[in-house]
C-alpha cells in the first residue's frame, strides 16, 4: 500500500485518524478478508473478468461481491461549516462509523459497492423524519482538491448520492459549501437493499452504484484515469442527519485504477 | 438584513372575532392541495393556548441574546394535525358506511383548543391571535438555510424560499420560532407564506387582509410616514411584535387586547382586568401597558365626541386607507 | 277630552302617570302604577340568586343605559329560543321607555327587521292575488311533527308549572283554544312535499318522529330541491339539483345593513343543476300541462283560488320570467327602493344601496342611521298597536290567566322542570349558516372533525371526562354521542353544542335533535286582541328550543362501535 498525504486539512485529519482507530461500535466483524483503509491510503480497483455476466447490473447482493476484496474505513463527524450544522454538531461524538466498500470495473462500467450497519431503516422524509443516505465524492482534478465539497467553482467535485427513498442515484457537482447542483446528465445507476437482522444493530444497508467508464460532460468524474481520489459520506436518518450533519472520510482515499496487476 | 423597502402588517386583536375567514381565504388560494393540506400559512389560534403547531411557543428556534441561532424541536405531523378526509361517497351516496366521519380519529388540528383559554367561569378569558409569517428583518429561517435558498426581496422585504435551491433540510422549519415554514413531504421542499406577492405586485392586499371580516388588518410600508403602519407602530406605539425576545425582528405587529373586568365571588365587578397584563407582556413585550393606556384614552376621547385620529384609523372605515401599497 | 286626529300628539293633555282615581264610581289606577308595583317584586337584590349578577352591576348597567345619548337593545334570536323571551323583550322595551330611548335616541331592535321590497312580494304572491297559506311556524312544526309526545316524555308536569307558569296539559289546552278561536291558523296534515332551502329534518326537534310523520303524510310525493345531499334531501323521492352560490343570478338583502348584494352567474351550474327559479318554471309548466289535460280548474282555498291550469303563466308572468336572470332583472329594474339602476350596473358594482323607499316604518335616509320608530317619536304617527302607543298593559284573557298583564318575569323550563340536571343550549354555529357548510371538510378541519359538545373542565373532571373523549348525552327521549371539548367559559352545570350538525354526522346517525325537546309559549299564541293577532313575521309562535336538558356520561366503547363490526 502506497501512502500519499496531501497537505490540506492536516490538523483535522490527525485528530480524526487517531479516533478512527479506537472506536469500534459497529465493527464486530473480524473478517480477515477485510482490509482496514485509512484516508490517504490507496486501494486497487478490482477487475471483473469479461467472462462474468451480471444478471442484474446493480444487484447489491450479487455473488460477484463475495469474490472481490473488501475494504473498511472509519467515517467521523464532518466539521460544521454552517451555523445550522454547528447547532447540531456534537463535539463529544468521536465514534467512527464503519463503511465497507468495494470498487470494481468491467470492460465498460465502473462499480462501487457500499455496506454499513444501521439499526433502523429510515426511508421516509417527513416533517420530522430524515432518510438514510450515502454519497461517494470524487475529485475531478487531483488530490489537491479540498475533500470538503471541492475547492471553489474552478476545482469542483463530482458526487454520486444515494437516498433511501428512491432507487435512482443523483449525479451532483459542487464547488464549495452550499453549491451542490443537480447535473443535467444523470448517468449513474444503482440499487440498494436493507437486510434486517434479529439483532437490530447487525442490520445492514447494501448499495451499489455504477456508471459507464466513458461518459463525457462537464463535472463528470473521469473514470479512465489511473488514480481517482474518493471520499465517502453517510447520513443516518434516525439521528436526524442531513446536509452537513453527516459522517465523512477525512481526506481522500486514492483508487488505483491502473490496469497493472 | 437591509432591504430598500419593507411591507408590514398590523392586526388589531380587539377586533378579531376568530371567524377564520382569513385562514380559509389563504387555504383555498394556496394550501389546499399538493402536500400542503396540513399547512396553514395563516392560522388563527386561541390564546392562551397551545396554538398551531401544538405548543410551538416552546419549540425553540429564533436567536439567543448573543444573536446566535437557537436549535429547536422539530414539529411532528401530529403537532400540526393530520388533515383528515371524509367518506362522503360511502356515507351519503352508496350507503355503504353507516355515517359521515373522518378517516382518522382527530386528535389535534390547527384550531383544536379554540375558545378554551384560561381561568374559571365567570372569569375565564381568551382572545384570538391570527398568525402568518412575520417577514422578519432578521429572519431565523434565512439564517438557518445552508443552501442560501431563502431570501428577502429588495423591493418589499417579503421573505421567500427559492424552490430550485431548496433541498429540504428543514433547518428553516426548526429555526423559525413562529413555525411559519412548513415542510412539504410530497415535493421534499419547504414552503411558507409568500405575503400573496402576486397580488401585492398588482397593488392588491393579501387575501387574508382583503377578506378579513373584522377589518382588523392594515398593510403598508414601514417607511411611509403617511401610512397606517407608521401611525400604529411608530407614532402611537399601540402595535407590537409577537415575542420580540425571539430576535427575528418581525414586521407583523399586533394591537394588544383590552378586556372586561373580573367578577368577585358575589358577582360584583372588580377593578382588575380579565386578561392579566403579565400574560400579555409575555407575548408582546414591555410596550403592552402603555399601548393599552393609549387605546383606553383614545377610545374615551372618541366616545366623548372629541375625535381621535388613532381611533379613526383603528375603526378602519375604508380599505383604501387600510391598505397602502405604493 | 280627546281628539279625532289619529296621531300621538298630546296637545294640551297632561296624562296622569301615577295615582288612584274614581271614574263613574269605578276605582281605577294607571298602567304605570301597576307596572311599578310588579317591577318592585324584582329588585336587583331579589334577582341576584337567579341571575348571579351583583345588584351593583345591575344598577350600573341601568344607569349606563339611562346616561347613553343613544341606546339600542338588540333582541337576538337566541333569546326567542326561551319560553320567557316575551317577558325579556317586554322588559327591554320598558327599560328603554323609562330611560327615554326611542327614535333618534335609540330603541329596541330585533334580528327580524326587513326592508320594503314590493316587487319581491309581488313575485312571491302572484301579484298579491294568490298569496300562499301561512302558519305560525312553531305551532305547525310541533303539531304536524308529533312533538307533543316527546314533550310529555321529558318534562315533569308539576315542576314545569312551577318554572314557567303552565304545565303540559294547560299548554295543550291553550294550543287547542288558539286554533279553535281562529287566533292562530293551522292547516293540519300535508299530502305532498316540495322542499326548497330548508333542512327541515336537521332543524326540527324530536327529529326522528318529525321526519317519520312528514314522510308518512307525504308518502305519495316528496321532492327536494338542493345544492347538496343534506339530511332532508337524503329522504326524498326525487332530488332536483339546484345551482349553488355563484352559479345563479340572485339578490340578497337583510335588515342589518342597507345593501342588496347582487350575485351573478360567475360559473355555469354544475352538471344538470339549475337555479331554483328555473326549476320551478319547469315544474309549473308540467303541472299546468297536466292540469289542463285532466280538466282541473280553479280550486277554492279560503279567499283565493289555486289555479293549477294557469300556474306556469302566473308564475312566469305569462312567459316573461322564465329564468333566474329574468326574475333578477325584473326585480332590480322595477323596484322603487333600488332607484332605477340597471342590472348591468348593479352587477358590475356587486351591490345596490337601498334608497328611502326601503324603509318600512319611515323613509330610510341617506347617510343617517335607520333609527327605530322616528315616524312615531318625531312624526307622532301612531304605533301599529291597539292603543296606538307602546303597550305595557294587555288584558287578553290568557295574559290575565297567566298573570302577565304588565311586564313581569318568568323562569325558563330548563333542568329544573325535568329529571336531567344539565342546562343545554345550542347557539348558532360559527362554521356555517345553520347546516350549510357544516359537513365541509375545510371547515371541519378547523374544529374537532366530528360533532362536539362544550363542557366546563370542573364538570368534566367530576364525571371522569377528558378533552377529546366521546360522551353520551341523554334525557327522557333518548341519547346522542359527541366529542367532549373543554370550555371554561360555560358554567359547570351547563352543556353547549353548536347547532347545525347534520344527523348523518352523528354516531349511529342519532342527532341531538332526536332527544332535544321544545315548548310553545301560550302567550305567543293569542289572537283577537288588537295588534295581538297572527301576522306573518310579526306575531306568531316559534318553537322555544332552549328549554331542554340532559345528563352526561362517558360513552362506552360498545355504544359507539360501528354496527358492522358487531
Ligand atoms: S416568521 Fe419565521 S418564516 Fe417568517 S421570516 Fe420570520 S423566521 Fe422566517
Ligand atoms: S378574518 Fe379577520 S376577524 Fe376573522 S379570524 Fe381572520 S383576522 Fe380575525
Amino acid at each position: 500500500m502506497k501512502r500519499s498525504f496531501p497537505t490540506t486539512t492536516f490538523a483535522v485529519l490527525g485528530l480524526m485518524m487517531s479516533v478512527a482507530g479506537t472506536a469500534a461500535a459497529d465493527h464486530s466483524e473480524r473478517n480477515p478478508n477485510v482490509t482496514e483503509v485509512n484516508p490517504g491510503d490507496t486501494v486497487k480497483v478490482a477487475r471483473i473478468p469479461d467472462n462474468i455476466y451480471l444478471r442484474t447490473q446493480d444487484d447489491p447482493d450479487d455473488l460477484i461481491w463475495d469474490r472481490l476484496p473488501v475494504y473498511r474505513t472509519g467515517l467521523t463527524t464532518a466539521p460544521p461549516v454552517h451555523p445550522s450544522v454547528m447547532l447540531r454538531f456534537d463535539p463529544t461524538d468521536m465514534e467512527a462509523k464503519h463503511l465497507y466498500f468495494q470498487v470494481a470495473k468491467s470492460k465498460d462500467r465502473f462499480y462501487i459497492r457500499l455496506r454499513w450497519k444501521d439499526a433502523s431503516e429510515d426511508r421516509s422524509t417527513t416533517v420530522d423524519q430524515f432518510r438514510d443516505g450515502v454519497a461517494v465524492q470524487y475529485a475531478i482534478a487531483g488530490p489537491e482538491t479540498s475533500y470538503m465539497m471541492g475547492s471553489g467553482p474552478d476545482n469542483p467535485v463530482n458526487i454520486w448520492y444515494w437516498r433511501s427513498d428512491q432507487e435512482q442515484i443523483e449525479n451532483l457537482a459542487a464547488g464549495g459549501f452550499g453549491s451542490t447542483t443537480h447535473l443535467p446528465e444523470q448517468t449513474v445507476t444503482g440499487a440498494s437493499e436493507y437486510f434486517p437482522e434479529e439483532i437490530a444493530q447487525d442490520s445492514e444497508w447494501h448499495v451499489v452504484m455504477s456508471r459507464l467508464i466513458d461518459e463525457d460532460g462537464e463535472h463528470q468524474v473521469d473514470l479512465s484515469r489511473d488514480t481517482i481520489p474518493v471520499v465517502f459520506a453517510l447520513w443516518e436518518g434516525h439521528h436526524n442527519e442531513r446536509d452537513g450533519n453527516k459522517k465523512v472520510t477525512h481526506n481522500w482515499i486514492m483508487l488505483d485504477n491502473s490496469d497493472s496487476q | 438584513m437591509t432591504v430598500k423597502r419593507q411591507l408590514s402588517m398590523v392586526l388589531d386583536l380587539n377586533k378579531c372575532i376568530g371567524c377564520q375567514t382569513c385562514t380559509t381565504a389563504c387555504k383555498l388560494m394556496w394550501t389546499n392541495r399538493n402536500g400542503r393540506e396540513f399547512m396553514y400559512w395563516n392560522n388563527v389560534e386561541t390564546q392562551p393556548g397551545k396554538g398551531y403547531p401544538r405548543d410551538y411557543q416552546n419549540m425553540g428556534g429564533g436567536f439567543d441574546e448573543a444573536g446566535a441561532l437557537r436549535a429547536g424541536r422539530q414539529p411532528s405531523q401530529e403537532d400540526y394535525g393530520i388533515p383528515w378526509e371524509y367518506n362522503y361517497e360511502e356515507a351519503l351516496m352508496t350507503g355503504t358506511d353507516p355515517w359521515l366521519r373522518p378517516n382518522v380519529k382527530p386528535t389535534w388540528g390547527a384550531n383544536w383548543d379554540e375558545d378554551q383559554g384560561e381561568g374559571d367561569y365567570p372569569n375565564s378569558y381568551y382572545f384570538y391571535l391570527p398568525r402568518l409569517c412575520n417577514h422578519c428583518a432578521n429572519p431565523g429561517c434565512l439564517a438557518a438555510c445552508s443552501r442560501n435558498a431563502i431570501y428577502k426581496r429588495q423591493e418589499d422585504g417579503i421573505v421567500l424560499i427559492d424552490q430550485e435551491r431548496c433541498r429540504g433540510y428543514r433547518y428553516c422549519v426548526n429555526a423559525c420560532p413562529y413555525k411559519k415554514v412548513y415542510f412539504n413531504e410530497q415535493i421534499s421542499k419547504s414552503e411558507k407564506c409568500i405575503f400573496c406577492y402576486p397580488r401585492i405586485e398588482k397593488g392588491l392586499p393579501t387575501a387574508c387582509a382583503q377578506q378579513c371580516v373584522g377589518r382588523i388588518r392594515w398593510i403598508g410600508y414601514r417607511d411611509d410616514t403617511e401610512g397606517p403602519i407608521h401611525m400604529l407602530v411608530e407614532k402611537y406605539k399601540v402595535a407590537l411584535p409577537l415575542h420580540p425576545e425571539w430576535g427575528t425582528q418581525p414586521n407583523v405587529f399586533y394591537v394588544p387586547p383590552l378586556s372586561p373586568p373580573k367578577y368577585g365571588p358575589d358577582g360584583e365587578m372588580l377593578d382588575e382586568s380579565r386578561i392579566p397584563l403579565e400574560y400579555l407582556e409575555s407575548l408582546f413585550g414591555d410596550g403592552v401597558a402603555a399601548a393599552l393606556d393609549t387605546i383606553r384614552t383614545e377610545r374615551q376621547a372618541k366616545a366623548d365626541g372629541k375625535g381621535s385620529e388613532l381611533m379613526d384609523t383603528l375603526i378602519g372605515y375604508n380599505h383604501a386607507e387600510m391598505f397602502k401599497l405604493s | 277630552m280627546g281628539s279625532d286626529d289619529k296621531d300621538l300628539k298630546l296637545g294640551s293633555v297632561d296624562p296622569a302617570l301615577e295615582g288612584r282615581f274614581e271614574v263613574n264610581g269605578i276605582k281605577v289606577t294607571t298602567v304605570f302604577e301597576q307596572v311599578k308595583k310588579e317591577a318592585a317584586k324584582y329588585t336587583p337584590e331579589k334577582t341576584q340568586k337567579q341571575t348571579g349578577l351583583h345588584p351593583d352591576v345591575v344598577r350600573q348597567e341601568a344607569r349606563h343605559i339611562a346616561n347613553a345619548r343613544k341606546a339600542i337593545i338588540m333582541l337576538g334570536y337566541i333569546t326567542s329560543s326561551y319560553s320567557n323571551c316575551l317577558y325579556t323583550a317586554w322588559a327591554y322595551a320598558l327599560t328603554l321607555a323609562l330611560t327615554g330611548h326611542g327614535g333618534r335616541t335609540g330603541g329596541l331592535d330585533t334580528s327580524w327587521v326587513v326592508w320594503n321590497h314590493p316587487k319581491w312580494t309581488e313575485l312571491s304572491t302572484f301579484g298579491g292575488k294568490k298569496s300562499a297559506r301561512y302558519e305560525a311556524g312553531g305551532l305547525g312544526e310541533v303539531l304536524r311533527g308529533g312533538m307533543m309526545e316527546g314533550i310529555r316524555n321529558h318534562f315533569d308536569n308539576k315542576k314545569l308549572k312551577e318554572r314557567v307558569g303552565f304545565d303540559i296539559d294547560e299548554m295543550e289546552e291553550m294550543i287547542q283554544e288558539s286554533i279553535d278561536e281562529g287566533w292562530m291558523p293551522y292547516y293540519g296534515e300535508i299530502k305532498g312535499m316540495i322542499a326548497v332551502a330548508d333542512n327541515t329534518f336537521r332543524r326540527n326537534k324530536m327529529a326522528e318522529k318529525y321526519r317519520e310523520e312528514h314522510l308518512r303524510q307525504a308518502s305519495e310525493l316528496y321532492v327536494n330541491v338542493n345544492v347538496r345531499m343534506d339530511s332532508t334531501a337524503e329522504w326524498a323521492d326525487y332530488v332536483l339539483p339546484a345551482a349553488s352560490h355563484y352559479e345563479a343570478w340572485d339578490l340578497r338583502t337583510q335588515g342589518y345593513h342597507r345593501f342588496c348584494n347582487v350575485f351573478t352567474e360567475s360559473v355555469p351550474p354544475v352538471g344538470e343543476s339549475k337555479p331554483d327559479w328555473d326549476i320551478m318554471a319547469l315544474l309549473t309548466k308540467k303541472i299546468q300541462e297536466r292540469a289542463i289535460a285532466r280538466g282541473i280548474g280553479p280550486i277554492q282555498d279560503g279567499d283565493v283560488t289555486r289555479d293549477l291550469h294557469t300556474i306556469h303563466d302566473d308564475y312566469t308572468n305569462n312567459g316573461q320570467l322564465m329564468t333566474a336572470l329574468d326574475a333578477t332583472r325584473y326585480i332590480v329594474e322595477n323596484s322603487p327602493e333600488f332607484g332605477g339602476v340597471t342590472l348591468e350596473d348593479a352587477a358590475e358594482r356587486g351591490f345596490i344601496v337601498l334608497n328611502e323607499h326601503a324603509g318600512t316604518n319611515q323613509p330610510l335616509q341617506k347617510d343617517q342611521p335607520y333609527n327605530p320608530f322616528t315616524a312615531q317619536t318625531d312624526g307622532k304617527k301612531p304605533y301599529e298597536t291597539l292603543t296606538g302607543r307602546i303597550t305595557f298593559y294587555v288584558d287578553h284573557p290568557r295574559f290575565v290567566k297567566l298573570k302577565s298583564t304588565v311586564p313581569t318575569a318568568r323562569l325558563y323550563a330548563g333542568p329544573e322542570a325535568s329529571n336531567y340536571p344539565l342546562h343545554f343550549y345550542s347557539p348558532h354555529t360559527r362554521w356555517g349558516i345553520h347546516s350549510n357548510w357544516r359537513s365541509n371538510k375545510y371547515m371541519l378541519r378547523l374544529q374537532r372533525g366530528e360533532p362536539n359538545i362544550y363542557i366546563n373542565p370542573k364538570l368534566a373532571e367530576q364525571r371522569g371526562i377528558k378533552d377529546g373523549d366521546r360522551v353520551r348525552l341523554f334525557n327522557g327521549n333518548g341519547a346522542f354521542f359527541a366529542q367532549a371539548k373543554l370550555y371554561p367559559s360555560i358554567p359547570a352545570d351547563s352543556i353547549m353544542m353548536e347547532h347545525g350538525w347534520e344527523p348523518h354526522q352523528y354516531i349511529h346517525r342519532r342527532p341531538m335533535n332526536n332527544s332535544h325537546v321544545t315548548l310553545l309559549q301560550p302567550l305567543e299564541l293569542v289572537g283577537g286582541w288588537g295588534h295581538l293577532k297572527f301576522i306573518y313575521a310579526k306575531w306568531n309562535a316559534n318553537q322555544v328550543i332552549h328549554e331542554s336538558s340532559y345528563d352526561i356520561a362517558l360513552a362506552k366503547p360498545e355504544e359507539i362501535a360501528d354496527p358492522r363490526t358487531i
